[in-house]
């Protein structure tokens, strides 16, 4: 589904460069659950930045779904993460203006989907990630372990291919985290692919294979034994 | 989409109360500040532009050369101009006289009205098409012996009965004149509205004059329209005017080739009567075109204020909304859509303010016509010119202060979401500038209202040279039928209780009207000077307590010192000022005393006068102007200009006024049964000069406070959002060893900078302005630095009240608590 070859992120300030990812190569198929783990400034928020295509690389190729978008625009990239990608925060980035319900909608706002679909849509994801009963709820009346659920249903809404999560249980108590772990890997198994970056080793033992990044570089991969 | 975008605005609105209401109240303020100013100047902009073929109707004025180094400019022209005109030139089709007065009387029956009244032509309404209520418009003026009223002057005479065919008394039987017409009032936006000074109340055709006399020539009492044909060129008829008029000037006006023209004749389209400033004699006592500027500048310079403001918050604003922008785009906005988003918030906003603006400027609209003096028409709801100005004001504003936060806005990067990018606030500098320029502004009207008040300030308290307390200014009863027993009343009152004593002038001291005539150099009869000229009785100086420097004043025991005699042997006295005495070429004041000279004091005749006294240069007119060489004489009993007397002066008893002023009603009433007395106190005459200055304090105070309130909010808002943005920086510092006084000083003075360098803009603006404003008082303060330092502290204490809120809350914030929410 998706694969890097060579990619290699650089930050320049006046004075100083700064490799924030090095020569990664990477292969990822439909239906994986991949943990991207490793210590603070190792590169994963960077990766995960790249593979979203919310920045692009500073060298090196990514093939998305055949296409190598390394060199791709803005407005281009927009359009692709729309229609292929949802994501998920560690801090849910839900809009306190709006209400679950129309949180959710929003992912499907600037997909000239007709308001009423919307709507529809809306109603079944959250029935799924189980939050249907607070539809009408504004963020700030949701517990954490609500927040993130109602973060989750957004990256879904929209059915794309891919679900990038950024530490999704990092603001969270461990029953709230051990809760979305477990509906994240329910997605999977329903056959989402899902790039999770954690620092917790028991969360990433929920995905099918581990990434270790140390300065920038996959330092190791593991592939969890099914059981 | 829309509804989504309405709704996310309508709740982030909601949630930041303080937010949006200084930015809401912020802009309403401006708004109803915008919008009276736009009214007034349309207002101003729209005078006489209702009359019908406006466009083609113009007043002849009269530029009149007494010397050639003096000359000035009258809104009158020489009654024989108009037949000449009217015969010589193609492109009039009709002309008409106007020459109004507010000394005839109309009686009617045993009642007595004063009202302003024009002479007019029987072509006035084929120049002047005004709406008729009764009447004929044809035939309303044909007869001598007509008269049309308007609405309000035929009512206040005859009630509800009808006023047609009515006779009235003219001028105390001079004429009887039958009301053949009614028209409506004059609106206030125009020339011959009665707030403009002399109004159109009712209107009488001139008595036929055959052959005109030069004395008809030298005065110059009325004004003189013509109606000319259609497509006109002004430009081209103008110097035309002169040639027609030059071979009919008698003879006394004919001068060498090298000398200016007695009279030089221009033309003024009606529409621009209005805002042509004061001429002399001043009728027209409205604010002229500079001051129109003035004002739509301070409406502009408020709506700025306000629309800084606006942008300022907004973009502080924008920064808390990064998140949602960057998950926005996540979620596949684009830039366009963001920025759609945040300028549709921004017209929101201008409108909620737009709706608060109007009602606050509907509100308050008698108020400030009553501050300003000026009729204001605000009827939003009734005008759509007026409704869609105020809606196009919304629009405008609301994406000129929004365009930039939106763009800013919509620049936000997704990748902030997830770390690795860190935003700062934007667009720092450009919101410290307009910081500056807000308080520069604010700074800048402060000032200038503080000059102006202490100008003000200075004129009251300048020694005039006489002492007009306790003065009372009684009219002349009108008609020359009445001239000897208003000598008399003079006479009589004198004796009065209460009464110290009385005087007569031709004309008023601080009036509008003067005689002006030229004399020539003691030194060099070829060259000669401007000199005011003013007939007074012999007690005028006693009454307004002046006293001489040198020789003595007019003696009623010595007959020698009226003006007195026929032809040769007229003879007489002068009394002269300091300014006369040396630029007439004295060697010193002193030295003029006694000097016996041919002085032609009045048009033809040349008597032989003499200086008897000296007095100091006393201010017989405005401040703004200096005091000109003027003489000083009392006519005799037998000198026709005797009985030109057009005002009594009598001063009170200060211990016994109620007294005094019961003795001139008492004596008004045995002598004048008819007649309702007019009379006034002096120094009210000398304060009401001032009053156009007096209403420019009050407007400038108005602008000054309204800016400082509008920066004030926007210093508050900026503060607020500053305090949030430090928090953790002041926890840090706190932490390193900082103390609460050393925080707030801190935060203090980062507000302290963008308003002492908004002093140094503001300094020289300011007194380069009021400079300028000073140019047109010949006594004026000395332009110094304490008005600038006090605006410019003021405007720092105003600051600090505004931050130190919010200086104290983030010093106070505990540093754990705000190192753990970071």
């Amino acid at each position: 589904m998706l694969h890097l070859r060579d990619l290699s992120k650089t930050y320049r300030t006046t004075d100083v460069e700064t490799t924030a990812l090095n020569r990664v190569s990477v292969d990822i198929e439909r239906g994986e659950f991949v943990a991207v783990m490793g210590p603070s400034g190792c590169g994963k928020s960077t990766l995960l930045n790249i593979l979203g295509m919310l920045d692009n690389p500073s060298s090196g190729v990514y093939d998305f779904l055949g296409n190598d978008v390394a060199g791709y625009s803005e407005s281009k990239l927009a359009q692709i993460r729309k229609t292929h990608i949802g994501f998920i925060f560690q801090s849910f980035n839900l809009i306190d203006e709006l209400t679950v319900q129309e949180n959710i909608e929003l992912a499907l706002l600037y997909h000239k989907i007709p308001a009423r679909d919307r709507q529809a849509r809306a109603e079944a994801v959250m029935d799924k990630v189980g939050i249907g009963h607070r539809a009408k709820h504004m963020p700030s009346q949701l517990s954490g372990g609500q927040q993130q659920r109602v973060a989750v249903a957004r990256a879904l809404v929209a059915e794309p291919d891919l679900i990038l999560a950024d530490e999704p249980t990092g603001n969270l108590d461990s029953q709230h985290g051990q809760e979305v772990m477990e509906m994240l890997q329910g997605l999977n198994e329903e056959g989402s692919t899902i790039i999770m970056v954690t620092h917790s080793r028991s969360h990433a033992d929920f995905a099918k294979r581990t990434i270790n990044l140390l300065d920038g570089q996959v330092v190791a991969e593991s592939l969890r034994q099914a059981l | 989409m829309w509804r989504h975008y309405l709704v996310t605005a309508m709740r982030f609105l909601l949630r930041n109360k303080s937010f949006t209401i200084i930015n809401i109240v912020g802009l309403a303020v401006a708004f109803a500040a915008g919008l009276l100013v736009l009214t007034l100047v349309r207002h101003e902009l729209s005078f006489d532009r209702w009359i019908p073929d406006h466009e083609r109707i113009v007043r002849v004025e009269t530029t009149i050369s007494l010397s050639t180094s003096n000359s000035f400019r009258t809104r009158g022209a020489p009654d024989p101009v108009k037949t000449i005109f009217e015969d010589n030139l193609p492109e009039v089709i009709t002309a008409t006289r106007y020459s109004p007065s507010a000394s005839h009387s109309l009686r009617l029956g045993d009642q007595v009205f004063n009202q302003y009244l024009a002479l007019v032509d029987s072509t006035f309404f084929d120049v002047f098409d005004l709406p008729f209520l009764e009447g004929d418009r044809a035939h309303a003026l044909a007869d001598p012996g007509s008269i049309v009223l308007t609405e309000t002057t035929a009512q206040k005479m005859f009630g509800d009965d009808s006023a047609i065919g009515r006779v009235l008394i003219l001028d105390n039987g001079a004429r009887s004149v039958r009301v053949t017409g009614i028209i409506a009032d004059m609106p206030p936006n125009s020339h011959f509205h009665p707030s403009q000074g002399s109004g159109l109340e009712a209107l009488v055709p001139h008595m036929q004059v055959e052959n005109y006399t030069a004395a008809e020539w030298g005065s110059i009492s009325g004004a003189l329209y013509l109606k000319l044909k259609p497509g006109t060129d002004m430009t081209d008829m103008e110097p035309r005017l002169n040639d027609v008029a030059g071979p009919h000037l008698p003879e006394q006006f004919s001068r060498p080739e090298d000398a200016p023209p007695p009279f030089t004749f221009s033309l003024r389209p009606l529409a621009d009567i209005h805002l042509a400033g004061k001429l002399i004699p001043g009728v027209n006592l409205s604010s002229g075109l500079s001051t129109v500027i003035g004002f739509a500048l301070v409406g502009f310079v408020i709506l700025a204020l306000a629309t800084v403001n606006f942008t300022n918050l907004s973009l502080a604003r924008s920064l808390q909304r990064a998140p949602e922008v960057a998950l926005r785009k996540v979620m596949g906005a684009g830039r366009g859509q963001i920025a759609v988003q945040f300028l549709g918030e921004s017209l929101l906003v201008a409108c909620f303010a737009l709706v608060i603006g109007v009602a606050l400027a509907e509100l308050l609209t008698p108020f400030f016509s009553s501050l300003l003096g000026v009729q204001v028409g605000l009827s939003f709801w009734s005008d759509p010119s007026q409704f869609l100005a105020a809606l196009a004001l919304g629009i405008v504003i609301g994406i000129v202060g929004g365009i930039y936060p939106a763009l800013v806005a919509s620049n936000y990067r997704p990748a902030r979401l997830i770390h690795a990018v860190q935003e700062h606030a934007p667009g720092h500098r450009i919101r410290a500038v307009l910081t500056v320029l807000q308080f520069a502004v604010a700074t800048c009207l402060v000032s200038c209202t503080i000059i102006i008040y202490a100008q003000i300030q200075k004129i009251q308290s300048t020694d005039l040279g006489y002492v007009p307390d306790e003065v009372v200014v009684v009219g002349n009863p009108g008609g020359h039928e009445l001239a000897e027993r208003f000598l008399g009343y003079i006479d009589a009152l004198a004796l009065q209780p209460g009464i110290l004593s009385t005087a007569s002038a031709a004309n008023e001291p601080s009036g509008p009207s003067r005689t002006t005539s030229s004399m020539s150099l003691i030194t060099n009869p070829e060259e000669r000077i401007n000199v005011d000229m003013q007939s007074v009785s012999r007690g005028f100086f006693e009454t307004l307590q002046i006293s001489p420097l040198y020789g003595r004043l007019f003696e009623p025991e010595r007959p020698d010192d009226s003006i007195r005699g026929e032809g040769e042997n007229r003879q007489g006295a002068l009394v002269i000022n300091e300014s006369a005495a040396l630029s007439l070429g004295f060697d010193s004041a002193e030295a003029a005393l006694g000097d016996i000279r041919t002085w032609p004091i009045d048009n033809f005749d040349n008597p032989n006068l003499e200086i008897i006294g000296i007095v100091p240069d006393i201010n017989l007119r405005s401040l703004k102007e200096p005091v000109e060489p003027t003489f000083f004489m009392s006519y005799g009993e037998d000198a026709p200009q005797y009985r030109e007397t057009w005002r009594l002066l009598a001063r009170i008893d200060p211990n016994q006024r109620e007294t005094g002023l019961a003795s001139i009603d008492r004596l008004w009433a045995d002598m004048f049964p008819d007649q309702p007395v007019q009379r006034r106190f002096l120094d009210t005459v000398v304060a009401a000069q001032y009053d156009t200055e007096a209403r420019h304090a009050r407007a400038f105070g108005l602008a000054a406070g309204t800016a400082i309130l509008i920066a004030a909010m926007g210093l508050y808002g900026m503060a607020g959002y500053s305090a949030l943005q430090r928090t953790h920086e002041m926890a840090m510092r706190k932490v390193l060893g900082a103390r609460i006084r050393d925080i707030q000083r801190l935060m203090l003075w980062q507000f302290t900078k963008p308003v002492l360098i908004a002093n140094l803009i503001a300094w020289p603006i300011a007194f380069w302005i009021m400079r300028d404003w000073l140019e047109g008082f010949a006594y004026r303060i000395d332009l110094s630095a304490w008005p600038f330092l006090m605006a410019g502290f003021a405007a720092l204490m105003i600051a600090w009240i505004t931050v130190s809120g919010h200086a104290l809350q983030v010093a106070r914030t505990l540093p754990a608590r705000a190192l753990r929410e970071d």
